[in-house]
């Protein structure tokens, strides 16, 4: 019920941002290869689709997502696990972190190509940057913040290493860490497009600069549309996954 | 010699500003092997200081503190502590929370949910044991606390508060568990609180810190062995007692001025 009240509001938003679109597009003077119009946009979703072209395009930057942001996950998680246990370490690694963080992954693009060729790896390059440290500096933040009596515990109990990192560490800072799992997602996202404009002929991106090239309009927002559809599809799946792990953890604190 | 041996123990914090903080100052107490003992004193007179640096985890600054002869150094599980607030692993159910300290010794699996089931029934929670933590209320909670402390036999059981954050009927029936658990398993027990009747009643010996830097003002011989009773004659006259050296009684005497 909750579900299906929840699909209600999206969908009347939805079609409240269709409408407010054909209204700005009746009143504007734009050419339409210019501005298209929502039916514009969704014969050229049409006819990508009906051509297998989507299909094709989507897989393959599901794909290079999947590969770069699973393998950041894991990475950062390990990573971070570590250096959330070893504070004098991690008092060293964090400027480093710290300057490398807010360098866009786009930056690295001309390295990117010329250190990983052409192909999938560069866009699965830029979505594992984009992913890794988010994923990180949660992972380390969630180990610091375990509560203390969690510690006390184990110290107790003779609880040592390495038990204590998998019986103790790890799940408690779990929530922690998969929220910052989940808010990497987003972020991830939003670079795969960006990741395919360079050096690929294929995806996501690559849609968007093809659709550019050759002035259709109306193919180049229905991917930008196709692309938004995606991301949200993803996090809600993550969401649920979230909710589901929570719960078989034990559930948080209301 | 006794089983738990403080001598002019102290405890002195460097805080963040530079200026020395004094926990506790100069206690020694001798502790019998099987006694009930209750820290009893108002917040800040480091009862609880003094209670974790006899569990290892903060250790005295100066002064000695010995278990059965051996300075204390580190936490042990031959001596366990409950908390006021459990200290459960939410992401373990209640039988695997009771099995985490049997998993660091040599038993099968089946060695370690037969100790653990013993231990699960007797605080009454068999009906509960593949629930998770959080489903249960905090005096369940604090059950399966003192399940997991008992679990790994040890020889001396530290409390921190543990009945603090609990309604005050569900606290006394604990308290008559852990008299009745901590009696049949013989065990040596640290208890620390601010309640005065909760002192009473546990205590074979009450020890009274003041505050400013935690002393000990005086310590109580409880003289009611076996079954107390809340309301009878002598435990009350242990509990005024009490009274009067927090000079919490008031005279009665009236002055007259003419």
């Amino acid at each position: 019920m909750k579900f299906l009240n929840g699909l209600k509001v999206v969908l009347v938003s939805f079609i409240a941002l269709i409408l407010i679109w054909q209204v700005v597009f009746s009143l504007s003077h734009f050419n339409e290869a210019l501005f298209p119009s929502p039916l514009h946009a969704w014969k050229a979703l049409l006819e990508m689709a009906s051509d297998g072209s989507l299909a094709r395009h989507v897989g393959t930057s599901l794909y290079r997502f999947a590969c770069g942001y699973v393998s950041a996950v894991l990475c950062a998680v390990a990573l971070g696990l570590v250096l959330g246990l070893l504070p004098s370490v991690f008092q060293f690694v964090n400027p480093i972190v710290q300057l490398l963080r807010p360098i866009s992954p786009m930056a690295w693009a001309p390295f990117i190509v010329l250190w990983f060729g052409i192909g999938n790896r560069p866009a699965i390059v830029v979505v594992f940057i984009a992913a890794f440290f988010p994923v990180l500096l949660s992972t380390v933040s969630a180990v610091v913040n375990i509560d203390p009596i969690y510690h006390k515990v184990a110290k107790n109990f003779g609880v040592k290493q390495p038990a204590l990192l998998w019986k103790i560490v790890f799940p408690a800072a779990f929530p922690q860490i998969a929220n910052g799992i989940h808010l990497a997602l987003g972020t991830a996202w939003v670079f795969l497009a960006a990741g395919e404009m360079n050096g690929v002929q294929s995806g996501l991106g690559y849609m968007v600069i093809d659709a550019r090239n050759s002035m259709r309009t109306d193919s180049l927002l229905a991917t930008i549309l196709v692309i938004g559809a995606l991301g949200l599809a993803l996090d809600s799946l993550l969401k649920c996954a979230e909710r589901l792990f929570l719960k078989a953890w034990g559930g948080v604190e209301e | 010699m006794s089983y738990i041996e403080i001598n002019h123990a102290s405890k002195v914090f460097r805080q963040v500003d530079g200026k020395e903080f004094t926990a506790f100052q100069d206690v020694s107490l001798n502790i019998a092997k099987g006694e009930f003992i209750c820290l009893l004193g108002a917040s800040g007179c480091g009862k609880s200081t003094l209670l974790n640096a006899m569990a290892g985890f903060s250790l005295a600054t100066s002064g000695s503190i010995k278990i059965d002869g051996q300075e204390v150094t580190a936490p042990s599980s031959k001596y366990v502590t409950i908390f006021q607030n459990y200290g459960l692993l939410p992401w373990r159910s209640v039988q695997k929370n009771v099995e985490l300290g049997l998993e660091q010794k040599k038993l099968s699996k089946a060695q370690r949910a037969a100790i653990a089931d013993k231990y699960i029934e007797m605080v009454g929670l068999s009906a509960f044991k593949r629930e998770r933590p959080r489903r249960l209320s905090g005096g369940m909670q604090q059950r399966v606390s003192i399940a997991r402390a008992l679990a790994v036999d040890p020889q001396i059981v530290f409390m921190d508060e543990p009945f603090g954050a609990l309604d005050a009927i569900t606290r006394m029936k604990l308290q008559d568990d852990v008299l009745q658990l901590t009696r049949s398993e013989k065990k040596t027990v640290v208890f620390v609180t601010h309640d005065i009747a909760e002192a009473v009643y546990l205590a074979d010996r009450i020890v009274v810190l003041s505050p400013n830097p935690g002393r000990i003002k005086c310590v109580i011989d409880v003289p009611l062995k076996g079954y107390r009773d809340r309301t009878s004659g002598d435990f009350l006259h242990v509990q005024n007692k009490i009274f009067e050296i927090f000079n919490m009684k008031h005279d009665d005497n009236i002055e007259y001025v003419i």
